[in-house]
């Protein structure tokens, strides 16, 4: 018998600017979904990154990046899951992240994701954190702030 | 509350309904439409039997009948808040309405839905998904794959459709790729010819290490049999031994069929999935 599933867990839309947005009832699922939909306030190329339970190290990631001005690729091991790079002013932008087996205490925690920026750019990012620890919180951070509006929904998906 | 007319079925001067109807509670079916109203009905002192019990709604006054509780509600708009109240009628009229349920927002129902779930065994290179209902208009499936590539550094993942182990895929992909041990970083922009299976990631990582890959795959219009069927999917793999290695992909397959889609097999090159492989296929509904 399918089970229904794709549970909107948590919405949360920006009342004012903010740097850090955070999911700590994350429920138990699969895997999550994270869509984020909104613009930043910086007025050049910011950042957008994952940490999970606040952690800040043992990530490592690769991404592939297509812009006006070519295709590129980057990776490396970092202190945060890099989501997107070179997101730039105050265009509209989307993230759509998927995180896998975030409940699971014998693997690390993969995760790919999508993003856009305006008319400016496309990515995708693979990445882990390289820990055993279920995930219990997932933070949504940037380098310059999300603007007020923004919005980041988290879903749970279930397997059969 | 009296009225004074003949009842057909009992033939005798009968009044409207004087019992007291307690309303209960107002709940959503699940279909998005549909409500399912309880209620208690007292016993009756001077009107004739009741035929039935009409739930109505407020707003829109969409309603539902029923010979004993609940009555279902059909109609309603998901999202709308709505409330009901009960009234008996009898072969005279209806009597008096019973106060307002509780307020009830119906929620759209989910239109995706976990079908089956697969592991790998350690054994074999393919997993497959076979009695797939008809129900739906798209088919995704979701999981972390892992293979041991053994003394090979890459490994392709793919789709057959219908066990078909012909020449009759194509592929393309794009992906980044980082090597750490070299420090090389590339975008590669790849068509892999006409293959035996719809290509659904590139591994490019280390000998005789676990290669995980998580992925998500879209397989469009699985039913249709007057197109051919392409499916899509993004995925990629991290890992650190033998200098750190990592690739992100978006790959699209193309199957050179209109037959529609009633299995589908997880395909690994150079490897077999491993125990700690887990797919599930999801359908995907339309309105």
């Amino acid at each position: 018998m399918p089970t229904a599933t794709y549970d909107l867990i948590q919405s949360q839309t920006l009342g004012s600017s903010a740097s850090t947005v955070t999911f700590s009832s994350l429920g138990s699922y699969q895997d999550l979904v994270l869509i984020v939909q909104g613009t930043h306030t910086a007025v050049s190329s910011s950042l957008d990154y994952l940490t999970f339970n606040g952690s800040a190290s043992s990530y490592d990631s690769a991404t592939n990046y297509a812009s006006a001005a070519g295709a590129t690729a980057n990776g490396g091991s970092y202190t945060t899951a890099y989501l997107q790079i070179n997101n730039v002013g105050t265009d509209p932008f989307m993230l759509h992240i998927d995180i896998f087996n975030y409940r699971s205490t014998n693997t690390q925690k993969h995760y790919i994701s999508k993003g856009s920026s305006g008319q400016r750019s496309y990515d995708m990012n693979v990445g882990r954190w390289i820990s055993t620890s279920a995930v219990t919180s997932v933070e949504v951070n940037t380098l310059s702030s999300f603007a007020s509006g923004t919005t980041f929904n988290l879903y749970g998906i279930s397997v059969a | 509350m009296a009225t004074g007319q003949v009842s057909p079925k009992v033939g005798k001067i009968v009044d409207t309904p004087d019992r007291t109807v307690t309303i209960g509670t107002a709940t959503d079916s699940g279909t998005g439409s549909v409500a399912s109203v309880a209620f208690t009905a007292g016993s009756e002192t001077t009107g004739g039997p009741v035929f039935y019990y009409t739930a109505t709604s407020t707003p829109g006054s969409f309603t539902g009948t029923a010979s004993t509780s609940p009555v279902t509600v059909s109609g309603l708009t998901a999202g709308t808040a709505y409330t009901f109240k009960v009234k008996a009628t009898n072969a005279t009229g209806s009597g008096p309405e019973s106060s307002a349920s509780n307020s009830l927002t119906l929620v759209e129902p989910n239109s995706y839905e976990a079908i089956a779930t697969l592991s790998g065994n350690g054994s074999s290179d393919t997993i497959t998904f076979t009695s797939i209902p008809s129900t739906y208009k798209h088919l995704q499936i979701r999981g972390v794959n892992v293979v041991n590539y053994g003394s090979t550094d890459y490994g392709n993942g793919g789709l057959r459709f219908n066990s078909d182990t012909g020449g009759n895929y194509t592929n393309h992909s794009i992906r980044g790729y980082w090597d750490g041990s070299t420090g090389n970083k590339q975008g590669i922009n790849y068509t892999l010819g006409t293959i035996t299976y719809g290509m659904i990631f590139n591994c490019f990582l280390n000998q005789n290490q676990d290669s995980v890959f998580p992925t998500v795959i879209d397989i469009l219009n699985y039913k249709d049999t007057n197109n051919r069927k392409v499916a899509r999917a993004y995925g990629g793999s991290t890992y650190s031994t033998q200098g750190a290695r990592a690739i992100i992909q978006g790959a699209s397959m193309f199957w050179d069929s209109t037959s529609a889609i009633t299995s589908i097999s997880l395909f690994a090159s150079n490897g077999n999935w491993n125990a700690k492989t887990k797919f599930t296929l999801y359908g995907i509904k339309d309105s």
